[in-house]
């Protein structure tokens, strides 16, 4: 079957910008405790709604969903739902991060925030994320991989059924949704649905990731080189419509411009060594192409098929099974999803170069968590043996990881730009 | 070939001039009439007892006769539905007057087509009935041409009021291609739509002078095609008919106002002819049908993806979303939404996680509109016809006649087609002596603004709102401004809200269809007619100018060969040529010429006393074909005076008929519907790249299929009958029993090929390239029946008809679809009085027609017709001194709607009142 695709650039994400700066919420997140308790099976016969006002260590959520009319017009009617439930904790980072309100502030501050009518709107689009159409307790998490895609209850265009996705997955021992684990599983199981407790905020996307990176400003280089891969190019095959492209499943590595500096850096230098320049020269020359910002990617000096090469080695991608286009852009691999051991992952530089290895990835876990990423190119300026040079670090988003999400996928931030030969 | 038609027409004309000669000569005048009624007789024969001068009454009685024969002078008057009756005349100054008495004696007709040669009905070697216009004149058909449904046998499937198709021995279908009709001698076929045109256009119902029918195979005397019967009509001779005659039918239908509302039926005849001097004499016929017609409104829903074994089934629009009405267009377009919905759901895990089996299709179909609202079903149908006939000698009759006709009806193929406009002329040069014939003809066919109303229908949909943007081959690119993703839209979040899933699809529905037009709205018809106006297969208007020219000739050895056996040959050479601009056949680069060239030859001999033999052998060939040799064999036994028993084998074929030969139209988005010339094996490449089994590869296997070359149908047919005159000449018997075997038949197979020549693969069922092609299928299968019908004259002109037949298939292999459609019984009984009450004034006639149920196979659809009960009656009053007629008929008298093939219009009752002056 052909795949359907369909073009999002007329969906509305009616997300709240807010969202866009969520940053440093859930400090607790890199410690919090692994459960080790049974929980009691729950009564049922009542719904979701109506568990969540006994819990008191969910009372934030009861209030927001109270607060937002969510406990009425959804978790307290038939359907079948899963609703990851963050605690107290996860809405007090929440609230932090968005608001400023101390983190050992009283209750009252944060109910307050949760009441404040001008929040009500983009607390809707954050419950609405948590509570994702089926149910799922913890024992039937896909362990496949790519991850299986739900459907959260966020709807991100009033016309089409764009709903913001979920990737419930379980990967031994852990259990998560999206890069965040389930600390308390199986909450509850009621009449319209089930209960898995998170620690965190899952964060929704805030756009495709064509307007997630576009909002990046230390992407700037990473932008003008996609603008350039993509000269002369047209429709779909273009790198700027893949990451607008709504239904596929990304996972993108975005060289951050420090990163693009450093590059164009070495490759004005050599050239200029190449060409007989002393040393001085060459580093004056190579200080003047960085000067130039990400113009330079704009110039004569870069050919189109060099930006397009290590484009395309940025996009990592699975065997899509067409034969026209051998390797797609269609896994979202989450930072936990990547092996703690040296692996590599195929590129769509793949379509190109069918035998290419890849790039090769690792991640660190500490407990349920990722707290280290890298990601090693094939080749290295200058040139080196093969893999010998350093390998590109993830940068993290301060306290939630590395985990960058779009409507479309993930992307990470990375410190080098990663060459292909 | 026209050029060469030319020159004989010159060559004729040079002859007419020069021939001056002429003898002493006697004129005899006189008058006949009906003894009984005192009528004037028209159209009596009189003829000098053994010689060769002869003339008819005109339509007032009267005669006059040019003879060089001396005093006393023998006349012989002769009439069908007479005694013959001789008068001795003496001298010229007498005035001759005669009272002939009407005959009440049955079997007197005299058929032609049987044998090519006139013989009565009695002695007939094969099965054939006959219609004369007395017939006719005391149906209660409202058109002639329905009269033909009471005979014996046979079956008629009726598209609409107009058109109507008869067969006989099973194979019907609304075009059908297994039956032919020739009116004058003239095959009226359209030739680029492949479907007998019947009384659109051709005869008027004043100029029938007899309706042959010949049941059955009729290949051996009538050429390619004839294998399940022959209609022959012909019209009256201006010679032997003269005057001017009248009829104004006026009626009423749907006075249920069930269709539509009551409305009003008119048929308007016209005959004039003129016998201008024993040489020349001329006709000018008009008939002009007017009415609302009957509708196709089977709004049952119809299970289209099973193709050929396709039937309706439980469900409606507002319970099935995948509703495909019979008689409802535009909703054929169906598409699976489930992979949208896999799409927009990541994969599917959250359908999945609802209880939906996301491996399974969710097909959905477009909203349609009915029959009502976007075919125009308002009939028209207006004919003229002139002739000039000339007598080059006594013997010779040159004729030259033009029939044109131009109409607007409803016909079932593989859609319910428009015909809008159609217009077909056919014209005619043609000598006539005792011995020999020579006829040479052309039919133009023009299908002006015919359309198909599935296609058509279908496009105005896309028109308004486009189903699946960019739904080229492989590369769909949704919008959401599609209407499928408007639907799956509102669907999937409806579902996902645990909206019960059918009410998610009628609120999807509704959301889809906003902006729908509405039908009768000028809007509405504005955009419907420009997609009607263009051409398939960017519209549904389908553009035909397709032509034939005949020419034909026999002749008649017997003076030559009577010793040894009668004998008749002839040849015939045909070339059709086809012209769609591209938009049917493969023409875009000019016309296309089919030629076929057939000889025929035949012997009769009295073996014995009472057994005649015939031997009748017919060679054609087409060129795109081998040729092929039929050969029939009859013998006729006398088993005592006006009784026979009649024996025949014979053989039928048919060339796979022009549109199967030539056609190269897309279907929807991959299908390739072809021709079965050679010449497509190298526009599609199948040489190089191969082609397969497309049902084969849906199931996994991987069958390579040689495209091989057609060959026509054949059928073996054997039969064996009795006529007879029983009771004192009141009752005539009629009985038969056949059995044939078809073989070769043609019908469509399924091929795919990959697009780039790469190796098949499961995937190119959706990704490559189909093409529907015709093929002959191996499976043989057999057919027999019988039938048998009475005729009874009862005193003081009552009449009583009672026929019944049966036709049956065996031998039918598995999952095989004949497309048989006949009932296997049927009945017609009537009874009727020719003249009685105040000076026998008075006539009717009620007739009864009921046919069993049976499932009905058909390109447009198949499913089970329900057993069908007609009454027809008229009631009628003779003004003799006009020779005028009112009749107060009624077709389906009960008005209990009745439909005989899937999809077409059903039919209610039709009241009307006639008035026909000058009616003999």
């Amino acid at each position: 079957m052909k795949s359907i695709k369909i073009n999002f650039k007329t969906f509305l994400i009616p997300v709240v910008a807010a969202l866009m700066i969520m940053t440093s919420c859930n400090k607790e997140l890199e410690s919090f405790p692994i459960p080790s308790v049974e929980v009691e099976p729950p009564p049922t016969g009542t719904t979701i709604a109506s568990y969540i006002s006994t819990n008191s260590n969910y009372s934030f959520l009861d209030t927001a969903l109270r607060t937002t009319g969510l406990y009425t017009t959804l978790l307290d009617k038939p359907g079948s739902y899963t609703l990851y439930a963050p605690s107290n904790d996860a809405f007090k980072g929440l609230i932090f991060a968005l608001f400023n309100v101390p983190l050992n502030s009283p209750d009252d501050a944060f109910i307050g925030v949760l009441k404040n009518p001008a929040f009500k709107s983009g607390l809707t689009s954050i419950l609405l994320h948590h509570i994702m159409t089926g149910q799922l307790t913890a024992a039937q998490f896909p362990t496949t991989f790519p991850n299986v895609a739900y459907l959260s209850t966020l709807r991100l265009d009033p016309v089409l059924p764009a709903f913001a996705k979920l990737f419930p997955s379980a990967r031994a021992p852990y259990i998560y949704v999206n890069n965040v684990p389930i600390t308390s599983p199986d909450l509850f199981s009621g009449s319209n649905g089930v209960i898995q407790g998170v620690p965190a905020i899952v964060a929704p996307p805030t756009g495709t990731l064509k307007t997630a990176i576009a909002a990046q400003p230390t992407l700037s280089y990473f932008r003008a080189a996609i603008a350039r891969a993509d000269s002369g190019a047209v429709g779909l095959s273009r790198f700027d419509s893949l990451l607008n492209y709504g239904l596929t499943n990304m996972t993108v590595l975005a060289p951050s411009d420090d990163a693009f500096k450093a590059l164009i850096y070495k490759l004005a230098y050599g050239s200029a060594i190449a060409k007989g320049d002393d040393a001085v020269t060459a580093d004056a020359k190579a200080n003047l192409a960085v000067a130039a910002g990400p113009a330079f990617l704009a110039t004569n000096n870069v050919t189109t098929e060099l930006i397009k090469g290590v484009m395309a080695y940025h996009f990592l991608a699975a065997e899509s099974g067409e034969p026209d286009l051998p390797y797609q852009p269609i896994e979202r691999i989450f930072s936990v999803n990547f092996s703690p051991t040296p692996t590599f992952i195929k590129t769509l530089v793949n379509n190109a170069f069918a035998v290419h290895p890849g790039v090769l990835a690792q991640a660190t876990f500490t407990g349920p968590i990722v707290s280290a990423l890298t990601f090693t190119g094939l080749g290295s300026l200058p040139p080196a043996t093969p893999y010998s040079g350093t390998p590109a670090n993830a940068i993290p988003v301060p306290g939630i990881g590395f985990d960058r999400i779009g409507v479309n996928g993930v992307y990470y931030i990375i410190d080098q730009v990663l060459l292909p030969q | 070939m026209r050029k060469n038609a030319s020159y004989l027409f010159a060559f004729i004309l040079a002859q007419c001039i020069s021939i001056a000669a002429f003898a002493q000569s006697t004129t005899l005048i006189g008058k006949v009439k009906n003894s009984s009624s005192g009528e004037d007789a028209a159209a009596v024969s009189v003829a000098v007892k053994s010689g060769t001068d002869g003339t008819f009454t005109d339509d007032k009685g009267n005669f006059r006769l040019t003879t060089t024969q001396k005093f006393p002078i023998t006349l012989l008057f002769t009439s069908v539905g007479y005694e013959m009756q001789e008068t001795v005349v003496n001298s010229s100054a007498q005035l001759i007057d005669i009272g002939l008495v009407p005959s009440n004696t049955l079997g007197q007709e005299v058929v032609v087509s049987a044998s090519r040669v006139p013989q009565r009905i009695l002695e007939s070697p094969v099965s054939v009935e006959r219609v004369s216009a007395a017939t006719i004149r005391n149906s209660p058909v409202s058109n002639f041409y329905d009269v033909v449904s009471t005979l014996k046998g046979v079956d008629i499937t009726t598209s609409s009021l107009t058109f109507k198709t008869p067969t006989t021995r099973g194979f019907n279908s609304s075009g059908n291609v297994r039956f032919n009709q020739l009116v004058d001698g003239m095959d009226n076929q359209a030739p680029g739509l492949n479907f007998s045109v019947g009384a659109i256009i051709g005869l008027s119902e004043l100029d029938v002078d007899n309706i042959e029918l010949l049941s059955g195979a009729s290949s051996a005397l009538y050429g390619s095609g004839g294998m399940n019967g022959t209609l022959l009509m012909t019209s009256k001779n201006p010679f032997k008919y003269q005057g001017l005659s009248f009829l104004v039918k006026t009626g009423v239908m749907h006075t249920d106002e069930k269709q539509r509302d009551i409305s009003p039926y008119y048929n308007w005849n016209l005959r004039w002819a003129k016998k201008m001097s024993d040489k020349f004499a001329f006709k000018i016929n008009t008939e002009l049908i007017q009415a609302k017609d009957w509708l196709g409104n089977d709004q049952r829903n119809y299970n289209r993806s099973a193709g050929y074994y396709g039937n309706v089934k439980a469900g409606t629009r507002s319970t099935d979303p995948n509703y495909d009405g019979v008689n409802v267009f535009g909703d054929e377009t169906s598409v699976d939404i489930m992979p949208f919905l896999k799409a927009y759901t990541g994969g599917g895990a959250v359908l999945s996680s609802l209880g939906y089996d996301i491996n399974k299709p969710i097909n959905v179909s477009r909203t349609g509109y009915t029959e009502k609202e976007v075919l125009n079903p308002n009939t028209v149908n207006f004919k003229v016809a002139a002739s000039l006939h000339y007598k080059i000698t006594p013997k010779i009759e040159a004729s030259l006649a033009g029939y044109w006709g131009t109409g607007n009806t409803i016909y079932t193929g593989a859609s319910r087609y428009n015909i809008r406009d159609f217009k077909m002329g056919q014209y005619k040069l043609e000598f006539n002596h005792p011995n020999w014939m020579l006829r040479a003809y052309t039919t133009q066919e023009n299908a002006g603004g015919t359309f198909n109303a599935t296609v058509t229908t279908q496009l105005f949909n896309e028109s308004w709102k486009t189903s699946v943007t960019g739904a080229t081959v492989g590369n769909p690119d949704p919008q959401p401004t599609d209407w499928y993703v408007q639907y799956v839209g509102k669907y999937l979040s409806d579902i996902l809200s645990f909206v019960p899933d059918l009410t998610a699809h009628n609120n999807a529905r509704a959301i889809a269809d906003i902006g729908r037009p509405v039908s009768g709205t000028k809007a509405f018809k504005d955009a419907f007619n420009t997609v009607a106006g263009k051409p398939v297969p960017i519209g549904g208007l389908l553009l035909d100018r397709s032509d034939l020219y005949n020419i034909e000739g026999s002749y008649n050895l017997t003076s030559v060969t009577n010793k040894v056996a009668d004998i008749i040959v002839g040849a015939n050479y045909k070339q059709y040529v086809l012209n769609s601009q591209g938009t049917l056949f493969h023409d875009e680069d000019g016309p296309i010429d089919i030629t076929e060239i057939g000889v025929y030859a035949q012997a009769t001999r009295q073996v014995i006393d009472r057994l005649k033999l015939t031997l009748s052998g017919r060679y054609d060939k087409n060129e795109n074909f081998e040729g092929r040799f039929t050969p029939r064999a009859t013998a006729v036994y006398k088993v005592a005076k006006d009784n026979n028993i009649r024996a025949s084998f014979q053989t039928a074929y048919r060339f796979p008929h022009n549109q199967m030969q030539w056609i190269d139209l897309p279907i929807g988005f991959d299908l390739q519907l072809i021709g079965g010339n050679k010449a497509f094996v190298d526009i599609y490449q199948f040489n190089t790249n191969q082609v397969y089994d497309y049902e084969a590869l849906r199931k996994g296997t991987v069958t390579p299929f040689t495209v091989k070359a057609l060959k026509p149908e054949s059928l073996s047919s054997f039969e064996l009958g009795y006529k007879g005159l029983l009771a004192d000449g009141k009752l005539l018997l009629d009985v038969y029993g056949y059995a044939g075997q078809y073989k070769d038949f043609l019908g469509r197979f399924i091929v795919v090929q990959n697009r780039d020549g790469d190796p098949i693969s499961v995937g190119d069922t959706s990704a490559g390239q189909k093409y529907s092609l015709p093929i002959n299928t191996a499976d043989k299968v057999q057919t027999y029946g019988f039938g048998f019908g009475l005729d009874y004259r009862l005193p003081k002109n009552f009449t009583l008809g009672f026929n019944a037949a049966s036709d049956n298939l065996k031998d039918v292999p598995a999952d095989f679809v004949a497309y048989f459609n006949a009932p296997k019984y049927k009945v017609n009984a009537s009874i009727g009085n020719t003249g009685f009450g105040h000076n026998k004034r008075l006539g009717f006639n009620v007739a009864y027609r009921w046919q069993d149920a049976f499932f009905y196979q058909g390109d447009f659809g198949n499913g089970n017709l329900p057993s069908v009960h007609t009454v027809d009656a008229q009631l009628s009053f003779k003004f003799p001194s006009t020779k005028s007629v009112l009749k107060f008929g009624a077709n389906n008298l009960l008005n209990q709607y009745y439909y005989n093939s899937i999809g077409n219009s059903q039919i209610g009752g039709l009241y009307y009142v006639s008035f026909g002056y000058n009616i003999y």
